[in-house]
């Protein structure tokens, strides 16, 4: 089958870069680049999408959500007086515990986060004040 | 019946001209373009995957250089990193107070210098870091290739491809390095050489494993036969690289895989080059079941990741919790009788529901409902009803289910659990009030009744509990969803009858599921096989026991038959010592179960074959015609390139009595299938009235077993469908008995009355009349009548007598010639024979002048009557006189008798 090619745009891209590549400086350029395009840009989306999976599996885990839409449900569906009375007391014990550990590994890998933003700018700190010291 | 694998209308491949401004699609053979001014594109269903020629140069050109720049500094960056490691040691001991008694130490890793080559090796942790983790931390993914509707697949054959509509990819992109890798190191001098490519590519490990599981066992003596040199895959300009790597996208996206692996390059290859083609059919192997084997190796990578809750590549779907039972009704009472499923398929860790995916969207959406959220499975025995629940619990358990199925629980349940529990606490009726109670208020549970129709008080009667009664007003009005399932016999027969159980639910019906996804089940059987029975399961393994059981356990539904099948050559493998389990020792374990052979054309029942008709000469005589035809039909049954769909052979006998019609059908039932006892005789005469077309199809009314006779031809079908069935004097049958023959000569089936199919798709179907055998007579008595006058005349009463239709349908019309004297004599002869070897099982031995067969036949003659008075003549005055001489003690064990002219005179 032959036909008019009714394509318009079938340009593509290049894999690393426009030029060909004749010096290590431009593959030392490029590389870091891409590194610093990693580090800050990729990873950093990377592990706030973790935090959110992290937070997530927490909330799950200890059925905070579930609990809180559910908060005035008597205890197994018992419903009786006791039966209320127990299932908000339970609630209302479990829950401050389960929130705090919520809030505790959200806020850990949220400071991992910081921590990872930071550590290569840390490390040439201190490489310069070190240097700087001799 | 081969498998449909589903390869076709999900990719398009084409290339557009761009001197002539045209496109073609490729569509059959895969050429490697090598003209610049061709570029190559695939197409998806959604997506438009390209690739050009400054892609491919800039690759060539920089792709090695990187790589050894990367792998220079990864050198450097392990080095730089002892020093770290020392240091960080160093600090240590400072901090613990050891350093201080060594001077000089605790001077250095005090110093500046200390803390710059500290913090340098922190660096290189870095950079190596990002070295392992760039790719697993954002790794490519192709996109699933869905299949093209046929109306898109029309509109870019008649209209061309609109290109706005698809997400534009750049092809390179999904190569990874160890395919850039082979690539860059078979190209030099900006030619690309395919033959060493292969050759790297077919040594690799992972490449080998999949030979081996394909049971692929090529040598470099194979090659050779096969041409595969220099020449027949040559070198191309580098240019070609686009082709290679268009075709081995398209076989990526083809076996679900997530990047372009070498595997797919030499897929690519394989489907390229004709000699290479040639190779795998030599070796009874093909693309598809490598693509397949891929397939399966990327289903197993992908059940992996899918496990990985931590990856927020995956997919995370909310389980509930530990308290999610806090919010839910207890089931105490409930949970004596019943069977938690989403337990249990935790336990057995298999995957449920494979082929049944429109099924369960049906379930989920009754089950989604706000009211009438019951549901009926119907369908055949083995079709998975039950997997359709367990895959449901599946989801539930991964959190892939809508809002309203959410931390829902399916408790299955047992009838025989509650009979027990009842007995145990002497008052069945409350019991079940209570179980009722709790199942409305826990709000958690969907019931599951494995047997609904054991809950009809019909059934239960016939079953002899009294449970039905009680619990059905409760199912009737349930305020909690309800799973049943019940296949089409009971279904019929149980349910017709009660509109409200039927109004109750909604029926789902389950098919049979194809082959390719039966396929896809034994795929997930494969490593829990392996690891019972301590074999290895090649491909074609597999495949055979899908496509055996499909043509021959057609009792059984797939994906149970093919299970089952499976195995049973993995047992048999077991106890045989096999270590590699292949599609001939499938077939060879079906050939043992069937009593048949199956399969590859085996050297010994190939010279069975070739001796068929001279055995059956020997023992039938003056039918040379009816022979031939027979034996034609079980060699083209033997080697499998006959219509499958239909019975081995239909045959219509036709001539006067005693000319050999019954005979020659045992004679075949013995020769071929084993055993004369193995023939289903039907005499037809018994089907005269309209009252016994019932009978014939195995009807209630003739009831003793289960709505039947236990000996119908509907069961002795059932249990042996690998024989010759003989259907005596079929014109006396009822003309509407005749007609139900369309249906088995068509389609090798039979519908009983209920509602079961029986497969005639491994029988030789022989039909006998005695119609035109005056005319076939007169050629005895009358000379000036020759055979085929007589033929003819015989051939017209018949069209007068049967339907066209059905006498089109018959594979052969066989006129049986009647017996001339000289044939009588044979027959004699042979009587004589099989007389003497039974009394050679008494140490007698029987002898005979030559004159004696003759006098025989001439004095039983009796034209008309065939054969038959020979038999009856020998038997009055042959073995009458030996009887007689034996009493009188004439004659003793050793002795030797000779058959007297005086007993025939």
């Amino acid at each position: 089958m032959t036909q008019q090619n009714i394509l318009t745009n079938s340009q593509g891209q290049q894999l690393l870069d426009e030029s060909r590549v004749d010096n290590i400086l431009t593959i030392i350029k490029h590389t870091t680049k891409e590194f610093l395009n990693w580090w800050y840009v990729k990873m950093t989306v990377w592990h706030l999408r973790m935090l959110v999976r992290v937070s997530t599996i927490l909330d799950d885990n200890l059925s905070i959500s579930l609990l809180i839409k559910n908060f005035f449900l008597p205890w197994h569906r018992d419903f009786s007086l006791i039966g209320y009375v127990f299932g908000i007391l339970i609630k209302i014990l479990f829950l401050p515990i389960a929130i705090l550990i919520y809030l505790l590994f959200s806020f850990l890998y949220f400071l991992l986060i910081c921590i990872w933003v930071l550590l290569p700018i840390a490390t040439l700190i201190y490489i310069l004040k070190s240097l700087l010291g001799i | 019946m081969a498998i449909e694998y589903g390869w076709q209308n999900r990719t398009v491949i084409g290339h557009h001209q761009k001197d002539s401004n045209t496109l073609e699609l490729i569509e059959k053979d895969l050429p490697i373009l090598t003209k610049e001014s061709d570029a190559l594109f695939l197409l998806t269903r959604d997506q438009f995957f390209s690739i050009s020629t400054p892609q491919i140069s800039n690759v060539l050109t920089n792709y090695l250089k990187y790589n050894r720049i990367n792998n220079q500094v990864r050198v450097i960056a392990n080095i730089l990193l002892m020093p770290g490691l020392f240091i960080a040691v160093g600090y240590l001991l400072r901090y613990l107070g050891v350093l201080e008694k060594i001077e000089i130490l605790n001077q250095f890793i005090s110093s500046n210098i200390a803390d710059i080559l500290f913090g340098v090796s922190i660096f290189n942790v870095f950079i190596l870091w990002y070295d392992y983790f760039k790719d697993k931390s954002h790794p490519v993914r192709l996109p699933k290739a869905q299949k093209i509707p046929l109306n898109d697949l029309e509109e870019i054959k008649t209209t061309g491809i609109k290109f706005g509509r698809y997400a534009h990819l750049e092809a390179i992109n999904f190569v990874n390095e160890y395919t850039l890798d082979a690539i860059c190191n078979n190209t030099k001098n900006e030619q690309i050489d395919t033959s060493s490519l292969f050759t790297e590519l077919f040594v690799l490990p992972e490449i080998q494993e999949i030979f081996r599981r394909a049971d692929i066992k090529i040598t470099e003596e194979i090659f050779s036969k096969n041409n595969v040199t220099k020449e027949t895959l040559p070198k191309y300009s580098y240019t070609a690289i686009r082709s290679i790597i268009i075709y081995a996208l398209n076989e990526a996206l083809l076996t679900s895989s997530t990047e372009i692996e070498p595997k797919h390059l030499i897929l690519a290859l394989l489907n390229v080059f004709p000699v290479l083609r040639q190779t795998l059919s030599t070796q009874r192997s093909s693309i598809d079941i490598l693509r397949e084997v891929i397939r399966y190796q990327s289903y197993e990578k992908d059940k992996l990741k899918r496990a990985q809750h931590f990856n927020p590549n995956v997919a995370y779907y909310r389980k509930g919790g530990i308290a999610k039972d806090w919010v839910y009704g207890y089931t105490y009472i409930l949970n004596h009788f019943t069977k938690n499923v989403n337990e249990q398929v935790i336990v057995e860790r298999d995957i449920y529901g494979i082929g049944h995916d429109d099924e369960i969207e049906a379930l989920i959406s009754v089950l989604g409902k706000v009211s009438n959220r019951n549901a009926l499975f119907v369908g055949e025995p083995g079709v998975g009803k039950s997997s359709i629940v367990m895959g449901i619990a599946q989801r539930i358990n991964s959190g892939d289910v809508p809002l309203q199925l959410k931390d829902k629980r399916i408790l299955k349940f047992d009838i025989n659990g509650l009979i027990a529990q009842s007995s145990k606490e002497q008052n069945l009726e409350g019991l079940v009030l209570k179980a009722m109670n709790e199942l409305e208020n826990a709000k958690d549970v969907i019931l599951y009744i494995d047997e609904m129709q054991e809950l009809i008080p019909s059934k239960a009667n016939e079953s002899g509990h009294s449970i039905a009664g009680i619990l059905l007003p409760y199912i009737l009005n349930s305020k909690f969803p309800i799973l049943g399932t019940v296949n089409y016999a009971d279904y019929k027969k149980y349910f017709y009858s009660m509109e409200s159980l039927r109004q109750a639910f909604t029926n789902i019906e389950i098919k049979e599921i194809s082959a390719v996804d039966a396929l896809q089940i034994l795929e997930t059987k494969v490593s829990q096989l392996e690891r019972n029975f301590n074999i290895y399961i090649t491909f074609p393994a597999l495949i055979s026991a899908v496509e055996l059981a499909q043509r021959y356990n057609k009792e059984r539904k797939l994906p149970s038959s093919a299970v089952q099948l499976i195995e049973e050559a993995c047992s048999w493998a077991q106890t045989s010592g096999v270590r590699l389990v292949t599609g001939e020792h499938v077939s060879k374990v079906l050939s043992n179960q069937k009593g048949i052979p199956i399969g590859s054309v085996d050297p010994q029942d190939s010279t069975k074959l070739m001796k068929l008709e001279e055995n059956m000469k020997r023992k039938i005589i003056g039918q040379e015609d009816a022979i031939q035809a027979l034996v034609e039909a079980l060699r083209r049954a033997h080697v499998d390139i006959r219509n499958p769909n239909k019975p081995i052979g239909t045959y219509l006998f036709l001539g006067p009595t005693g000319v050999g019609k019954t005979h020659i059908s045992k004679v075949l039932a013995e020769e071929y299938f084993g055993s004369a006892n193995s023939m289903i005789r039907v005499d037809m005469s018994e089907y005269k009235e309209i009252e016994s077309v019932e009978k014939f199809l195995g009807g209630v009314s003739d009831s003793s077993i289960l709505g039947r006779s236990s000996t119908s031809l509907v069961d002795k079908i059932k249990s042996n469908p690998y024989t010759v069935v003989l259907f005596d004097e079929m014109e006396k049958a009822h003309p509407q008995i005749l007609d139900l023959f369309l249906q088995i000569f068509d389609e090798g089936r039979l519908t009983s009355t209920l509602g079961e199919t029986v497969d005639f798709t491994h029988s030789i179907i022989i039909c006998t009349s005695n119609i035109g055998s005056l005319m076939l007579l007169e050629t005895l008595n009358d000379r000036n009548v020759t055979w085929q006058e007589a033929k003819d005349r015989a051939m017209i009463e018949l069209k007068q007598a049967i339907k066209p239709e059905l006498l089109n349908r018959y594979d052969k019309v066989l006129v049986f010639h009647p017996h001339d004297i000289q044939n009588l004599s044979q027959i004699s002869e042979l009587l004589l024979a099989e007389l003497a070897q039974r009394l050679t099982e008494k140490s007698i031995t029987l002898k005979w002048g030559n004159l004696i067969p003759q006098l025989i036949a001439s004095k039983a003659n009796d034209p008309g009557l065939g054969a038959r008075p020979i038999k009856r003549y020998i038997q009055d005055n042959i073995e009458g006189n030996i009887a007689k001489e034996m009493i009188e003690g004439r004659v003793t064990s050793g002795q030797e008798i000779t058959v007297k002219e005086s007993w025939i005179v």
